[in-house]
């Protein structure tokens, strides 16, 4: 149901550009970019690599994989599979489904699962190779190149009991600090969060908002909130605690815990910090409230979005031009044990049938040839971090590569780690929250009643 | 499947289903030939009716069975849970604010489409541009209910006070009142009648249609004898019309109560049963599909189930009652 901290849709990018040309007067339409197409090279090199990966054969046939990628996306990751089918004759079929986790959850419980899932909710793949419903993937792979090539903290997340269940294709960078390099006027890049935070209060004694936060996301609403409140709970307390958290191990009500909620609580629900107040926070939508950053004059200095919030900006809103009109920094070290430790969330892709075809298929998505198919797209950031900066075309995309490939440590999103159960609830708790804050120990309480349960399977 | 073969298997169909059908009673007409004619005549309806007994039976009858069957079982029903789920609807909190504001959906939902609906059938119906005036009602029921829910998110919309209200409820609020905007949605007071509000521009054209196809049914003799007699405008509503659009009434509130119960996408898109909005047909989602708990799921659906029959039989009586009149 929830996609999170993804790109928008392209529902809501236009929702999003329509109500913008509405609110503003200025001329000019929202230049969209063409997506570039795979130069000559990229695809030779992919169409080989393809036929190593199906050992010279040419097996043919189809494999279905159901995921939720629809239009341009869809059109891009179809693209990146183009040589595979040329190289092996195998045909992709993609099932295309705004409710992944119904229609999989139905399809496995039904017997006739797809060959491939493509599944923005890691919880759900780890959940069934609990079950033995995924098949282990490790012996199809070359695990030693896998373990270079990927980060470990996906690697291991993805593995259970010694096996790998699932590669992910493309990522994404949670939780960059953007900025309006025009008007932003604090440090840059601040060197904690204690020094941002006190810049920012600065700023709010003298009357200027320094956040806009939008959490508003259809039955999604919340999410964004449950990114801040992960970030702190990853930066505050670690990677082991935060582990142990999303597993279920450690209860919402842990002082850890505690603390990210009250972290976030800080900028989100003083009127002082955030644009429009806790009821802002709760209304706008995730897509519309960076928007704040270009208003004249502007409703808040910075917000916290993942990698592709700038290009995003620079195709809806009217003259924001990458890098000179907004630009990130990463979030700032929490405690001074946690520098380069950062999260992103993107697409697990399992095997529910083991055959020729999926076989080929997975040996495929490892390659990093496939990788620089990816990243042409101007799409996502490949997951394999083989790929170089220099293979994505856009700026904002190249910086983002950067952080991504020089991170210390890479922790998956905990709210798409967990059982989907949680992770609703997690949402629930963060809009009770922001909407009541003096509440929140028995919203915590609760939180721990959920988790009592929501691990059933897990 | 390719275009082609979605059109012939979609002409086979269409084709097909009647030649089936005929097919088949031609059949049991033949078997029935060679039995004596009393025996013919029972038997016959129950040959012709069993094809459509059958879909029932499998698509009706047997889901409901096996969804009873399964809220006597555990969450991943794998064995036998007693009457565990149904004491979680009575002891959980959320179950009874989900069974409150569905009670709340059937109260306003059903009470605006009647009030709204009636209104527009009698004044419509004493204008000559009573065919505009309807489709305009009615144009909304063409609208999803997902669509009509992103729409209305555009009407609910809030900005700070101080700032231009982009949401129609909020600009006409905030100009009239000179009060601080209202967050519909979110606000407690507010943000269960709003969604009904949804509800009700959705439905309000149905109820509209069928209550003005019952006004139009009304012998004219009987409003003409009631004015001659002087009878006030009120008067003839109150003792002359509303008597005869009676039954035409009830079948339309219970229709509408029944999918008040229902109620699921306008809640699910727009708040996702946050901020004490949850209803029960969402609660049933969120147990089947989020929690994946198969034993309450059923529990939540057999409560439904159990609330919504006495509306069905209240329906069935009354259209009974009309076919003897």
């Amino acid at each position: 149901m929830s996609r999170i901290g993804w790109k928008p849709t392209a529902t809501a990018g236009i929702l999003a550009s329509a109500m913008l040309l509405a609110a503003c007067s200025s001329s000019g339409s929202p230049a969209v970019q063409p997506a570039p197409s795979a130069s000559g090279g990229l695809v030779a090199a992919a169409e080989a690599a393809a036929r190593t990966a199906a050992d010279g054969q040419h097996p043919g046939g189809t494999i279905h994989i159901l995921g939720e990628l629809t239009g341009a996306q869809l059109t891009a990751y179809l693209g990146t599979l183009k040589p595979f089918t040329a190289a092996t004759g195998i045909q992709v079929q993609y099932e295309s489904t705004a409710n992944l986790f119904a229609v999989l959850q139905t399809d496995v419980a039904g017997g006739s699962p797809p060959d491939i899932v493509s599944d923005p909710s890691a919880g759900q793949i780890v959940q069934l190779a609990d079950e033995g419903k995924v098949v282990p993937i490790d012996s199809w792979l070359n695990m030693g190149q896998v373990n270079t090539d990927f980060p470990s903290g996906l690697v291991s997340l993805a593995s259970v009991k010694g096996h790998l269940y699932g590669l992910f294709y493309n990522t994404s960078v949670q939780n960059l600090v953007w900025y309006d390099p025009q008007t932003y006027t604090g440090p840059n890049p601040p060197t904690s969060w204690a020094q941002l935070e006190s810049w920012a209060a600065t700023q709010a004694a003298a009357g200027h908002t320094p956040w806009c936060i939008g959490m508003a996301s259809g039955s999604a609403s919340g999410w964004p909130g449950a990114a801040w409140i992960e970030q702190f709970v990853l930066r505050q307390s670690g990677v082991n605690v935060y582990d142990q958290w999303w597993e279920g191990k450690l209860p919402w009500s842990s002082p850890q815990v505690k603390a990210a909620f009250q972290a976030f609580g800080a900028v989100a629900t003083n009127a002082k910090t955030v644009f429009g107040g806790p009821t802002s926070v709760l209304t706008t939508s995730f897509s519309t409230s960076p928007n704040g950053l270009f208003t004249k004059p502007a409703q808040c200095s910075l917000t916290v979005q993942a990698d592709w919030l700038g290009d995003t900006e620079a195709q809806t809103v009217p003259g924001v031009k990458p890098v000179t009109d907004i630009d990130f920094f990463t979030f700032p070290a929490v405690t001074p044990a946690d520098a380069g430790i950062i999260e992103t969330s993107g697409e697990l892709v399992a095997a529910l049938r083991d055959t020729p075809q999926t076989q080929d298929y997975m040996r495929y998505l490892a390659t990093p040839q496939f990788a620089d198919m990816v990243a042409q797209t101007g799409q996502w950031l490949a997951a394999n971090r083989t790929v170089a900066p220099s293979s994505y075309s856009a700026a904002l995309e190249q910086q983002a590569d950067k952080v991504y490939e020089n991170a210390a440590s890479v922790r998956y999103s905990a709210q798409a780690s967990m059982p989907l159960a949680m992770e609703t609830a997690f949402f629930s708790a963060v809009l009770d929250y922001v909407k009541d804050p003096g509440s929140l120990d028995s919203i915590l309480a609760g939180m721990d009643r959920t988790q009592a349960t929501a691990y059933a399977n897990f | 499947m390719t275009l082609t073969s979605s059109v012939l298997l979609a002409a086979a169909v269409t084709a097909g289903v009647p030649v089936a059908l005929f097919g088949y009673l031609w059949t049991v007409e033949k078997a029935l030939t060679p039995l004596p004619e009393r025996t013919r005549r029972r038997l016959r309806p129950w040959a012709w009716l069993a094809p459509a007994l059958v879909l029932v039976g499998v698509f009706l009858l047997y889901p409901m069975l096996n969804t009873l069957v399964l809220s006597l079982r555990n969450s991943g029903s794998t064995g036998w849970a007693g009457l565990s789920n149904f004491r979680y609807l009575l002891d959980d909190a959320t179950v009874h604010a989900a069974l409150r504001n569905s009670l709340l959906w059937v109260v306003l939902l059903t009470g605006g489409c009647l009030l709204v609906g009636l209104a527009i059938a009698l004044l419509a119906d004493r204008v000559r541009y009573e065919v505009a005036v309807k489709s305009i009602v009615v144009l909304p029921t063409a609208v999803s209910f997902v669509a009509g829910a992103v729409i209305w998110g555009f009407m609910f919309n809030y900005q700070p006070a101080g700032f231009p209200q982009t949401g129609t409820l909020n600009a006409i609020w905030t100009e009239l009142s000179r009060q601080p905007p209202v967050a519909w949605l979110v606000d407690n007071s507010t943000n269960n009648a709003a969604l009904i509000l949804v509800g009700v521009w959705m439905t309000t054209g149905f109820a509209t249609v069928i209550i003005s196809a019952a006004l139009k049914m009304v012998p004219a003799e009987l409003v003409e004898s009631a004015r001659i007699d002087g009878a006030s405008g009120w008067q003839t509503l109150r003792y002359v019309l509303l008597p005869q659009l009676r039954p035409t009434l009830t079948v339309v509130a219970t229709l509408l109560a029944i999918s008040a119960f229902k109620a699921f996408d306008v809640v699910y898109v727009m708040t996702n049963g946050n901020y004490n909005t949850d209803v029960i047909a969402n609660l049933l989602y969120q147990q089947l599909f989020i929690n994946q708990d198969y034993g309450r799921a059923s529990a939540v659906a057999v409560l439904l189930t159990v609330v919504i029959s006495p509306i069905l039989v209240l329906n069935i009586r009354t259209l009974r009652r009309e076919w003897r009149a």
